[in-house]
């Protein structure tokens, strides 16, 4: 993946640069330059193997900024999820080979007609406040969900529930479709067969949440979460950090092996790698990228650090959405133009080729990936063309939200400015935190234009098409389908894929709406990213997975 | 942005005897005009020169992400023969960067540094020479100014500002072609930066009128029944106006720090147009691989600070600004 | 003396009464409809009418001016429209690492400029001399930014001498503060240099040495004593400038205080949040120059008189 030629190269650069002195035209460089050399030779020490740490067994590891929320009716980032998965826990859950199997549900049951699945539960399971947890309690924290005044960014994936939509608009109090005949059965009836529902109840959407902490601390629970995970939040101080300690209540506490989680909570990648290098976090970003952009080659090419990198090929897509209900993005050949404007394959140059060119929305790993989708190339004529066929031969103004202080984003953002300009398109950038990010493009008629990440919640081409584009799935706030796409054939093609119980002919319904939605475009397809994460040897446990590629309950740290 | 907003007027040379030689002499003597004066003139020239440079192809395109920017790596190319200080993360030549990047920040520091000016003078003559309550209620006005800590404010100002409108006609009417919206940019940044630098000034041009108020001159014109606007414009500014010259060439070194510090943090003109700030912002998570990314405009923005700094200090000494109470020149 | 230190007081009320009426003009100066701005451009319209109500954005503007000085009164800075905490808390959180980075810095840019003021007052004109006019120069051209950013390239990531970033314990706060007192220093050298340089000429001192009084009893004594007084005045003028310092060395080594609060409040646009950070700092500002003048006036018994 990386030409070792390269590095040598590099090394020759760096000794022109410090031998600047006999070149006349740096001379103003002369002594800053010498001093840097003076600085670089002495200090060639090199701490990089020391664990700078005060305590044992806690791992270290740093964000950018806070999480949005700790509830997991309301997470729903490649953040926030592996904390909520340290707090709280769910039904089932995947191995390694992505097979779902038993957490808190013993054993389920499907019935013949596929309309009702039945968990039997265990019984020995308590929250950390001390309460047992029963079916009530799973029945409880999914009609929350499904509670419009609760916001969650996840009711879509629970419609499917019978009782969802006369809940939701408030014909009736609670879900029909939850049923507890008993404390330990839990009976979810749906209105059609839904092959992927089993991936929903796996989502941290569907995990516990005690109904009497909620009741108490109201709007304010994700900032007080209690839950039944293998850890308590012991500190949230916003701005500075978290801290999640080890919840000896839980009921595997014996396999926990971390005493704590340190989280802090400021920063950019950059700092955060060489806090990593000082050895003073355990990995150097939890985010998704792993390993900023600049430093990706540097650490292939070290022959220490590239020993701790683990690679994981992601389910994911990195796309700019364009509001399809905001002028221009409402006019087809406009979306079009923008797709034929831009090259990804300097992108992807930009990102060091940790990626591939995207030609659709599923990512290569995906079930129901087409190969032969040809996707946009990169043609700036026809852009042009269709820019005049839409009526912007003059072009147009636009303003593209992207996150602060991301390099990524800042770097997507300007690739993204000149090629559009080329074109006649002028972007204005904006930068906005993370949490506001989310929190606008959700909103309708908000966010024209903002670049996007998706990584898969579970490996079913739904998660993609169904959750991002499908227009069933618009709402007012907090919408998923951020581009507000919204196309009747697509739909029904979507709805009947899901309610399908047949996998071969629910992939070839989802390529049939794929190939619309990128003949639609919706969204400037850019690349699929591919993770690469790095931490300290001491680090261990650590067990990567294309669903779930952090999960701190699972590591420790040995120096 | 500098961490001094007292620059003006605290530290003072070393008393000297000055030979009474002319004027011009002198600045050229001094040893702080010279190398200040070559500076800021080194930057003047660049920021003039820069679109001419671009145009007839000396230089390229500092916007421009050149597809032979990047190495095979997509890592920015090292200074060398092709682009003599590098290129930045996205292929951009950094030379040309550097260059238009004066440009910016000259115009911004030097706009900003002309309303601090106005600003400031207005309001240190206005109080220094009426007194009574108009002093009091500008120098406190002043006062409240200085505690608020400027970068604060600026960025405050400079983040609110963004996408706010500006409505020109009564709400009655609904006259929007008339709207000014105001965007991140240029305009906004001098205002903000201008609107927070003028309050050092006022103050030490107030002390000067103070002064020269005492001198015959002044009583002798007001005795002819010259009005007051005459005697401010026609009498004090003359007089005061070596001492804003000094004040101007320091705030210029103030402003242009203020307007590289906003484009860092990210409120200043924004991307893609080279700003000094940004410029380091966007290259230094690049430091370990590519140091010339952060060392470059760096540089640039000491070389520009240095300059007025030392242009004003060296002005300060060959104009001698500061009347001295009950002492004559 | 109670006088006096009442009227610094009464002082102090006017100052933070006028910057109550600026930041309370930041959002309503503009004509323009101050809910968008308060709400935010990405407001729904919702928010707006529940910013409009609960802000009562409809009175005139002295009512709602009377309205905010009585909120602030009773300590109540409003909440982040963002996370919904209240802003005095938020703030109260963070004083205290700004409060310890700014006064680490003081200290250590006193401790390292009377003793180089002293000496180039001492040795005037020599090398020495020389040497700290210029690098004092050059220092205070620095950007704060980028010398924080080498300082932690050089001192953190590649010796290991100091943290690299983040808040972990007092050693996080060190060389931030090295960042602003080595920006500093040389110009309060200067400035003790040319009280220096005056007192060393006055009629007392050539006094004392003819007395045959040693040389460092003069120096520290009767020198420095005067010299440092009228420093310290410039300092208590500093510290609003000070903060400026404090908002980039915080947001490079990613200390949680209040520059990086103010930073990501400018970035979600959470205008009551912006408001408070501004006005408290002033009100610290305030404080900070009410302490400066109590050390003048311990320092300086004359003042006592006039």
């Amino acid at each position: 993946m990386v030409a070792c030629g390269s590095y040598l190269r590099k090394r020759i650069y760096r000794w022109r640069i410090y031998n600047v002195s006999t070149n006349p035209r740096c001379g103003i460089l002369v002594p800053l330059w010498l001093a840097i050399l003076f600085l670089s030779a002495s200090c060639g020490g090199d701490g990089r193997l020391e664990r700078l740490h005060p305590e044992e067994n806690v791992l270290r590891i740093a964000v950018p900024s806070d999480p949005r929320s700790l509830d997991p009716a309301i997470a729903y980032d490649v953040v926030t999820w592996p904390l909520v998965r340290t707090l709280f826990h769910g039904l089932v859950d995947y191995d390694d080979d992505l097979n779902l199997v038993p957490w808190h549900a013993r054993s389920w049951t499907i019935s013949e007609d596929g309309r009702t699945i039945t968990f039997k539960l265990r019984q020995d399971i308590r929250f950390s406040n001390g309460r047992p947890i029963t079916s009530e309690d799973f029945a409880y924290s999914l009609q929350r969900i499904l509670n419009p005044a609760v916001k969650s960014p996840g009711q879509g994936f629970y419609r499917n529930i019978a009782g969802a939509r006369a809940f939701q608009d408030g014909s009736a109090d609670r879900v029909s479709g939850l049923r507890t005949p008993d404390l330990e059965t839990l009976e979810i009836e749906l209105v059609q067969p839904d092959l992927p529902f089993l991936y929903c109840i796996a989502m941290p959407f569907a995990y516990a949440v005690p109904r009497e902490e909620v009741e108490r601390h109201g709007d304010e629970f994700g900032r007080y979460p209690v839950g039944s995970g293998p850890f308590t939040l012991a500190r949230w101080q916003r701005g500075t950090g978290l801290r999640l300690e080890k919840n000896p209540g839980y009921y595997r506490a014996d396999d926990i092996r971390l005493e704590a989680i340190d989280l802090m909570v400021g920063g950019d990648e950059t700092l955060h790698m060489m806090m990593f290098e000082r050895g003073e976090l355990d990995i150097a970003s939890v985010t998704s990228t792993g390993i900023p952009d600049a430093d990706f080659i540097r650490v292939m090419n070290d022959p220490v650090l590239s020993k701790r990198v683990a690679h994981q090929p992601l389910n994911a897509i990195q796309y700019l959405s364009m509001n399809t209900e905001l002028p221009p993005f409402d006019n087809v050949n406009v979306r079009r133009a923008v797709n034929h404007a831009i090259d990804r394959k300097r992108i992807v140059g930009l990102i060091s080729d940790r990626g591939i060119p995207a030609r659709g929305v599923l990512p290569p790993g995906m079930p129901g990936f087409n190969e032969a989708l040809t996707g946009y190339d990169h043609d700036p004529e026809k852009a042009r063309t269709l820019l005049e066929e839409a009526g912007f031969s003059e072009g147009f103004t636009t303003e593209l939200m992207v996150t602060a202080q991301s390099g990524i984003d800042s770097k997507i953002g300007q690739a993204v400015q000149q090629d559009l300009a080329e074109v006649g398109i002028t972007v204005e950038i904006r930068p906005v935190t993370g949490p506001t990010r989310i929190e606008a493009t959700g909103r309708r008629g908000a966010v024209p234009f903002a670049t996007f990440g998706w990584y898969q919640d579970y490996p079913d081409p739904s998660n993609f098409l169904d959750v991002l584009l499908n227009g069933n799935r618009i709402t007012e706030v907090h919408s998923t389908n951020v581009a507000f796409y919204d196309n009747e054939r697509v739909n029904a093609l979507l709805n009947e894929a899901s309610s399908s119980t047949d996998q071969g002919h629910r992939l070839a319904l989802y390529q049939e709406a794929e190939r619309l939605i990128v003949d639609d475009a919706p969204w400037v397809f850019l690349y699929y990213p591919q993770m690469y994460l790095l931490r300290q040897p001491w680090l261990k446990g650590l067990k990567l997975n294309p669903v779930w590629p952090i999960r701190y309950e699972l590591m420790w740290v040995e120096p | 942005m500098t961490v001094i907003a007292s620059t003006a007027a605290n530290v003072d040379s070393d008393e000297t005897v000055r030979a009474p030689v002319a004027f011009h002499q002198r600045m050229l003597k001094n040893p702080m005009v010279c190398a200040g004066g070559g500076m800021v003139l080194f930057l003047v020239v660049m920021a003039l020169a820069a679109p001419v440079l671009t145009g007839l192809g000396f230089l390229e395109d500092p916007m421009r992400q050149l597809s032979d920017g990047l190495d095979a790596d997509g890592l920015p190319i090292p200074p060398g023969d092709r682009f003599l200080i590098g290129t930045d993360h996205l292929g951009r030549d950094m030379l040309a960067r550097l260059v238009h990047g004066t440009r910016i920040s000259l115009f911004v520091g030097i706009v900003a540094m002309l309303i601090a000016v106005c600003v400031g003078v207005t309001v240190g003559m206005l109080a220094g020479y009426h007194g009574g309550w108009v002093n009091t209620v500008l120098m406190r006005g002043t006062d409240v100014m200085l505690t608020i800590p400027g970068l604060l404010l600026a960025i405050a100002l400079a983040g609110l500002m963004d996408g706010r409108v500006i409505h020109l006609h009564p709400d009655a009417l609904d006259w929007h072609g008339l709207d000014i919206t105001l965007k991140r940019g240029l305009v906004s940044v001098f205002l903000v930066i201008g609107l927070i630098s003028w309050t050092w000034i006022a103050r030490t041009i107030r002390g000067q009128v103070l002064v020269l108020k005492t001198r015959e001159f002044v009583a002798s014109s007001q005795a002819i029944g010259c009005s007051d606007v005459r005697i401010m414009f026609r009498h004090l500014l003359p007089n005061v106006m070596p001492l804003v010259i000094v004040l101007g060439s320091l705030a210029t070194a103030n402003t242009v720090l203020l307007d590289a510090g906003l484009s860092y943090l990210g409120v200043g003109v924004p991307p893609p147009t080279p700003s000094w700030g940004t410029m380091i912002a966007e290259g230094q998570p690049y430091f370990i691989v590519s140091p010339h990314l952060t060392i470059a405009p760096g540089v640039s923005i000491i070389v520009a600070v240095v300059g007025f700094n030392l242009l004003g200090q060296g002005l300060q000494e060959v104009l001698d600004p500061y009347v001295k109470d009950g002492q004559g020149k | 003396m109670l006088n006096r230190i009442l009227r610094r007081l009464g002082w102090a009320v006017v100052i933070l009464w006028g910057t109550t009426v600026i930041t309370f003009l930041i959002v309503h100066a503009v004509p323009a409809d101050p809910v968008r701005v308060y709400a935010g451009a990405n407001a729904d319209a919702e928010t707006i009418e529940r910013i409009r109500s609960e802000m009562g954005f409809d009175d005139p503007l002295v009512v709602q001016y009377g309205r905010y000085i009585g909120n602030l009164l009773q300590g109540d800075l409003g909440t982040s429209l963002v996370t919904g905490e209240r802003v005095l808390d938020a703030i109260l959180v963070r004083f205290p690492v700004t409060f310890s980075l700014a006064l680490t810095a003081v200290f250590l840019w006193m401790l390292m400029s009377v003793p180089l003021g002293v000496l180039t007052a001492k040795y005037r004109g020599r090398a020495i001399d020389r040497t700290v006019l210029i690098v004092s120069l050059v220092a205070i051209s620095l950007p704060v930014f980028w010398l924080a950013r080498m300082l932690q390239y050089y001192l953190a990531y590649r010796t290991g001498l100091f943290p690299v970033g983040g808040l972990a314990g007092w050693t996080h706060i060190i060389l931030p503060a090295v960042t602003l007192a080595l920006v500093i220093t040389g110009y309060y050298a200067r400035l003790v240099h040319t009280n220096m340089v005056e007192v060393l000429n006055a009629d007392y001192v050539r006094v004392a040495r003819a007395k045959g009084i040693p040389e460092y009893v003069v120096l520290f004594k009767h020198g420095l004593r005067n010299a440092v007084i009228p420093v310290i005045t410039i300092l208590g003028l500093d510290m609003a400038a000070l903060m400026g310092g404090v908002v980039f060395t915080e947001n490079v080594f990613a200390l949680p205080g209040l520059g990086v609060l103010a930073l990501q409040s400018v970035f979600n646009l959470d205008v009551p949040m912006i408001m408070g950070v501004v006005l408290f700092s002033a009100a610290m500002v305030v404080c900070a120059n009410i302490v400066v003048d109590f050390v003048y006036m311990w320092i300086d018994p004359r003042v006592e008189g006039t």
